[in-house]
């Protein structure tokens, strides 16, 4: 440890805790001091998320003790938790769209004027407090803005300023880049380290592994809930936290198969689409068996196209041809029937009903072909649901397990399984990894380059580059509503996306 | 599990011990068991054929109306407009009876069922396809047909004429001790149970109540399935009033099914629906019915006075709702 002397301000000690069927965490412990950054990393189901939430007050450990500032502190709740100073943010943001970014800063606990029976809103003094927290984050706004007009990255910092108003001596980050653009997650990353400098204890917990190299002082490493290693200083690198959490070394991610493109046949054909979020009319092909990465910044339109191309948001004009045929559909329906598939952008929104069973949801896309219609064929979807779980891997105590229980990665097999049931011909994938961890994307990954070497043709959207880079046959480039660019081969490299992302001419 | 990394048939087809919904129906069938013992154990009275039968009917004739809200709500909608359906396609369906063109029963039946299920279809399409929420569509339906029946009946009760002795029997008439609407309403609850319980767009209505969007990201033609549920409330609105008219005799159009759509809703809550969708057994639905039937006669052999049977009602669907979250808390910790 380096600062053996100074007291921890956050220790856990000897942690356990079981749920049925799983041990989630197992003699963890986790020392944050102050003025320190502590990443905890791991695969999903490695226990993270159940050590956050035993910090945030949400659950309760079965063994061990959790001290801050060397006293035994009480988290028996979430308001216990908040009065030691302990602050949690969580990967799903929560703020009120419909206030400004003021009264999220100060929700429940807004200064009033008057008495404490007919409290009037003390709204000066809340503007100028916020201004005060947000400089501290380096949020450039006016504190009245509505938060619905901001973007993902500066919510994340109005949840930062809020937790500061709350003087957080302890914040947690789970997951807080996930969302972001790479100017967003730097941004947000040189905040993180300013408030370290100012004393704050930190403890980030995120899959992007590079970032963690950049911020961490020190990187704890979970492992089906056993604290498997510790990494400090000069230590840390990608390559040591990989071959810890996976338990052995991952010396690629990207296995290609090397199969034929058909670029003459193209999978998908766009001609000229129009749609309202199109800057300018869209045109672009995925050919059989071509995997094309969508790149560009947070905002520049790729979620609007996969929408408008999976029938969700209405096409004004221009063609589609799937396998050369012309389709023509309003619907996901049709879009289904012409031989789409996606992987939605927002998991737990529209890729899953989290409170079904998983044999159910992977079911969903094909149970009017099970059996004979109209009759529900339990056994069929079952024997679907089994070979799919056990081909994809997902690690689950049941067929029957409320989808929602899932960690992230074995939600992502689930949606990727019932697609793979309808055995579509063009596969849309928005953010295909998010939140995913490094075990579970590298299966996601195999899955992509087998469904490619079997011809479907793959528009994979994503934001992370080393995905775009390592993943894509070749990539379009896309930057406010229109494509900006396309690169293949050898012209694929981080500068030359990023700059026909920000807009420059290829 | 013994092993969690092995890849070979790892994610074992079991379920963990008993579904929140028979939790439920156990539950909800016990209070009605310990109802019926309590009361006829201070009233033997209870017990008679007669007031047996009087039970049994109505919680037929309401249960019907009750699963078609079940089947609205288990979709993730919800429909005001039953009372006031009940009371106009009543004055309908008794106005047609004594309208001369009008001389087979058959004919009333089917254009009374055809006429709700164009409401039904109606409601399902502003919902659908207009994109407005189900509790604003069917509570101007509420008002718009309660008024239709005033207008149409000039504000005067109706009632349909002695002659008419097998419609008369279908709602007050018994076979083998057993009232009719009970036989109907069995031959209503088996097709609809199959239809919601075992075929894929029963399944689909579950999955849609639950998460509309995934549902429609899945490819699911949510928008007439949807539009379907509202159908198929309609429909059992359609034979819960003709049964009520049949009954009663005569419809008053200020008062007739007045609060049904409440009544509805809680007799499908008490069965296990949750409001927010995707949950719920029919069954449950028929049992949660008659707890609230045998509420309403136990409060008369019971002695109290009747104006309490609305607080009864209501202090019991707040406690079996209060149960049930505890007890799903309960399980979602353990």
């Amino acid at each position: 440890m380096m600062n053996t002397l100074s007291p921890s301000r956050v220790s856990l000690q000897a942690i356990g805790k079981s749920f049925p069927g799983v041990r989630a965490l197992d003699n963890v412990t986790v020392e944050v001091a102050a003025g320190q950054i502590v990443a905890i990393v791991g695969e999903n189901g490695a226990g993270k998320s159940t050590l956050l939430k035993i910090l945030g007050g949400i659950q309760q450990p079965d063994q061990g003790h959790v001290f801050i500032d060397g006293k035994p502190a009480d988290l028996s709740s979430v308001r216990r938790s908040m009065d030691l100073g302990i602050s949690l943010i969580h990967q799903e943001l929560n703020l009120a769209d419909n206030l400004s970014i003021a009264e999220n800063i100060f929700l429940g606990k807004q200064p009033y004027r008057g008495s404490r029976f007919l409290p009037f809103t003390n709204r000066r003094m809340m503007d100028r407090d916020s201004a005060r927290l947000m400089d501290l984050v380096g949020l450039k706004l006016s504190p009245q803005t509505l938060v619905g007009s901001l973007s993902v990255g500066q919510c994340q910092l109005v949840e930062v300023a809020k937790a500061l108003s709350q003087s957080a001596r302890v914040l947690i980050f789970d997951e807080p880049t996930s969302s972001l653009s790479v100017a967003e997650s730097g941004r947000l990353m040189g905040q993180i380290k300013q408030l370290r400098n100012q004393g704050t204890g930190i403890l980030y917990v995120s899959h992007r592994l590079n970032e963690v190299c950049q911020l961490a002082d020190k990187v704890v490493v979970l492992r089906d809930g056993q604290h498997v290693g510790t990494l400090v200083g000069d230590d840390i690198s990608e390559k040591q936290m990989i071959s810890l959490m996976v338990g052995r070394d991952i010396k690629q991610h990207y296995h290609r198969s090397g199969h034929e493109i058909d670029r003459q046949q193209p999978a998908l054909a766009v001609q000229q689409l129009r749609y309202r979020a199109a800057a300018s009319p869209i045109s672009f092909s995925v050919g059989r068996g071509e995997i094309v990465g969508f790149a560009g910044l947070v905002g520049a339109g790729r979620t609007e196209l996969a929408r408008v191309l999976f029938g969700i948001d209405p096409i004004l004009g221009g063609q589609i041809r799937i396998d050369g045929r012309p389709v023509r559909y309003r619907t996901p329906v049709g879009a289904v029937e012409a031989g789409m598939a996606m992987v939605p952008e927002d998991r737990k929104a529209h890729g899953l009903v989290l409170p079904m069973p998983l044999c159910r949801n992977i079911g969903l896309t094909v149970l009017s072909r099970l059996g004979s219609w109209p009759w529900y064929n339990r056994l069929a979807e079952t024997q679907l649901a089994r070979r799919l779980a056990n081909e994809l891997t997902i690690r689950a105590a049941s067929l029957q397990q409320t989808t929602g229980l899932l960690s992230g990665g074995n939600q992502q097999k689930v949606v990727l399984a019932k697609w793979l049931a309808s055995e579509p011909r063009v596969f849309v994938l928005d953010e295909p990894t998010r939140g995913v961890d490094v075990g579970a994307k590298s299966e996601i990954y195999r899955l992509i380059f087998e469904l490619s070497a079997k011809g479907v043709g793959i528009m994979m959207i994503s934001s992370e580059m080393e995905e775009i880079i390592g993943v894509s046959d070749r990539v379009i480039v896309m930057h406010e509503g229109s494509i900006q660019g396309e690169l293949t081969g050898g012209q694929i490299n981080e500068e030359a996306v990023m700059s026909l992302a920000i807009g420059a001419a290829a | 599990m013994t092993d969690e990394r092995s890849t070979e048939n790892h994610v074992p087809n079991t379920s963990s011990g008993w579904s929140d919904v028979t939790i439920q129906v156990v539950v909800m069938l016990s209070l009605l068991a310990m109802m019926i013992v309590t009361t006829s154990f201070v009233d033997p009275n209870f017990l008679t054929p007669g007031s047996l039968r009087s039970v049994l009917r109505d919680t037929a004739i309401w249960s019907l109306f009750a699963l078609g809200q079940a089947v609205v709500i288990i979709a993730g909608g919800i429909d005001l407009s039953v009372g006031s359906m009940i009371c106009f396609l009543g004055v309908v369906a008794t106005m047609l009876l004594n309208s001369p063109a009008v001389n087979s029963l058959m004919l009333m039946l089917f254009s009374v069922i055809a006429l709700a299920a164009a409401v039904g279809a109606i409601h399902g399409i502003l919902v659908c396809f207009a994109r407005l929420q189900p509790f604003l569509v069917t509570l101007c339906s509420l008002l718009i047909f309660r008024g239709l029946a005033r207008v149409i009946t000039n504000g005067k009760t109706v009632s349909y004429s002695s002659e008419h002795e097998l419609f008369e029997f279908l709602g007050s008439g018994a076979w083998l001790g057993i009232p009719i609407p009970v036989f109907i309403l069995i031959a209503a609850l088996c097709p609809l149970a199959i239809f919601m319980h075992w075929t894929v767009p029963g399944r689909y209505l579950y999955a849609i109540g639950f998460n509309v969007d995934a549902a429609r990201f899945s490819g699911v033609r949510v928008n007439l399935l949807r539009t379907v549920s509202y159908v198929l409330c309609a429909i059992m609105t359609a034979l819960a009033a003709m049964l009520e008219a049949s009954h009663v005799v005569s419809v008053t159009p200020s008062n007739a099914g007045l609060a049904y759509e409440m009544y509805g809703i809680t007799g499908a809550v008490l069965g296990g629906c949750a409001l927010r969708g995707g949950r719920g057994s029919l069954l449950g639905v028929v049992i949660g019915m008659a707890i609230l039937r045998v509420i309403k006669s136990a409060v008369i052999f019971l002695g109290i006075n009747t104006y309490w049977t609305f607080t009864v009602t209501g202090m019991v669907l707040l406690t079996a709702v209060l149960i049930d979250s505890l007890v799903r808390h309960q399980r979602r910790q353990s």
